[in-house]
């Protein structure tokens, strides 16, 4: 029970930390932004108006998107859409910005000072081989804690059959 | 400890192992590779399994919490208590596996968006159930307090399932369950895999679980043979 405790603990103070990286939302002036896209806003006339992304360092930035901005985007399949210059259909970048948010892809836009964004395309696509690491990890620490706990389950039961045994054998001699 | 409760978790644990090993094979042989994600995805073969059964537990002790303040009979607080030990060891299995897929496809370790957060408090409450119980003297008030103390963790379970609903952020929404997004449908081979997963991981639990009440009831042998020698002592 204590060493689980001491685990719960040790856990949650990681997380604690962790948790002082939460997002803080703004609005990105100018150069380039790489991140996942988180939410997809539309005006009240349900046109696409903007875009949020959060990037590799936990910021969310927002940026907005009009029939000016170039798109690159691909879908599942990897075949990529490309808006035509200055004339970009908003509804078929909204569908496929939401595809890019689904799947939880990460995207780059060129954002001028304003805090619209010129150009919007697909980011470096993830590499299935630098994943690896990471799967590995993932399950190694998943089995190792429930292995652990297991361990400790095992031990527990003989230590108290032990006990159990003692007392018996005191009861006895009395 | 009887015989047939011997066999009976034998035959348990033999399922579990079988369900387990043939949820192994689905998860790393059988399924393709997720096109978006990559190797990574098979995270979820883990996380989904693992956060499902850490959210039912609390429920799980929550109910017996309930049976216990009705029926004061000190098997549901030593049901609550050894479902809600391995409850925490689930949930914290559920965290890590989510901070680890989150970093190569979010590109951060952890947001304090909802369902993140609302599962973090998951976990907090596993660890203040057990700390409480841990820290205060035995007896009728540890139980009902700690009792309470369930009854009340529970409520953040149906707030973990529907945050993805309530609060779009970038967690995936749900894909089983009445508020599933049929947008964010998941493929036949890739559901047939999560289906299996969470069948082997929940009987893992209920054989872990199995064990820990074993545990459990040796706990309370031992508190009553102490108590018997105090008394005989004093006598």
């Amino acid at each position: 029970m204590r060493s689980a405790l001491v685990l719960g603990l040790a856990l949650a103070l990681t997380v604690g930390v962790s948790v002082r990286d939460i997002a803080g939302v703004h609005a990105q002036a100018g150069g380039l932004v790489t991140g996942v896209v988180i939410t997809v806003h539309s005006s009240d006339d349900g046109v696409l108006s903007g875009v949020a992304l959060v990037t590799a360092e936990g910021e969310t930035v927002q940026f907005a998107v009009n029939s000016g901005t170039s798109f690159g985007l691909e879908n599942a399949v990897g075949e990529r859409w490309v808006s035509e210059s200055g004339e970009t259909d908003l509804v078929e970048a909204e569908s496929r910005l939401r595809d890019q948010q689904r799947r939880q892809q990460q995207i780059t836009a060129q954002l001028n000072e304003d805090g619209s964004a010129s150009s919007v395309v697909q980011a470096r696509p993830v590499s299935v081989s630098s994943n690896l690491g990471y799967l590995f990890a993932a399950f190694a620490i998943g089995w190792l804690a429930l292995m652990g706990y297991v361990l400790y389950l095992g031990q527990r039961h003989r230590s108290l059959q032990q006990e159990i045994r003692q007392l018996q054998d005191a009861e006895d001699d009395d | 400890m009887g015989i047939k409760t011997v066999l009976n978790r034998r035959a348990l644990h033999s399922v579990t192992l079988v369900a387990m090993v043939f949820a192994l094979w689905m998860m790393f042989r059988w399924v393709p590779s997720d096109i978006s994600q990559g190797a990574v995805q098979r995270i979820l073969y883990l996380h989904v399994p693992v956060a499902w059964v850490s959210m039912v537990a609390i429920v799980v002790v929550a109910f017996a919490s309930v049976m216990y303040l009705k029926s004061r009979d000190a098997k549901w607080d030593r049901r609550a208590v050894s479902v809600a030990e391995v409850g925490l060891v689930f949930g914290a299995v559920m965290l890590v596996s989510g901070i680890v897929w989150a970093r190569p496809v979010w590109l951060v370790w952890w947001t304090g968006e909802a369902k993140l957060t609302t599962a973090l408090i998951l976990f907090f409450i596993y660890v203040a159930y057990l700390m409480f119980r841990a820290y205060f003297p035995p007896g009728d008030q540890r139980r009902r307090i700690a009792a309470v103390i369930a009854i009340l963790g529970a409520i953040d379970t149906p707030i973990i399932y529907f945050a993805s609903v309530l609060f779009q952020e970038s967690h995936p929404p749900a894909v089983i369950g009445p508020v599933a997004d049929e947008s964010a449908a998941v493929g036949a081979q890739i559901g047939l895999t999560l289906l299996v997963s969470t069948v082997a991981f929940t009987l893992l639990f209920v054989s872990i679980v199995a064990e820990r009440l074993g545990v459990a009831q040796l706990e309370e042998d031992v508190d009553e043979l102490r108590a018997l020698k105090v008394r005989e002592g004093a006598a």
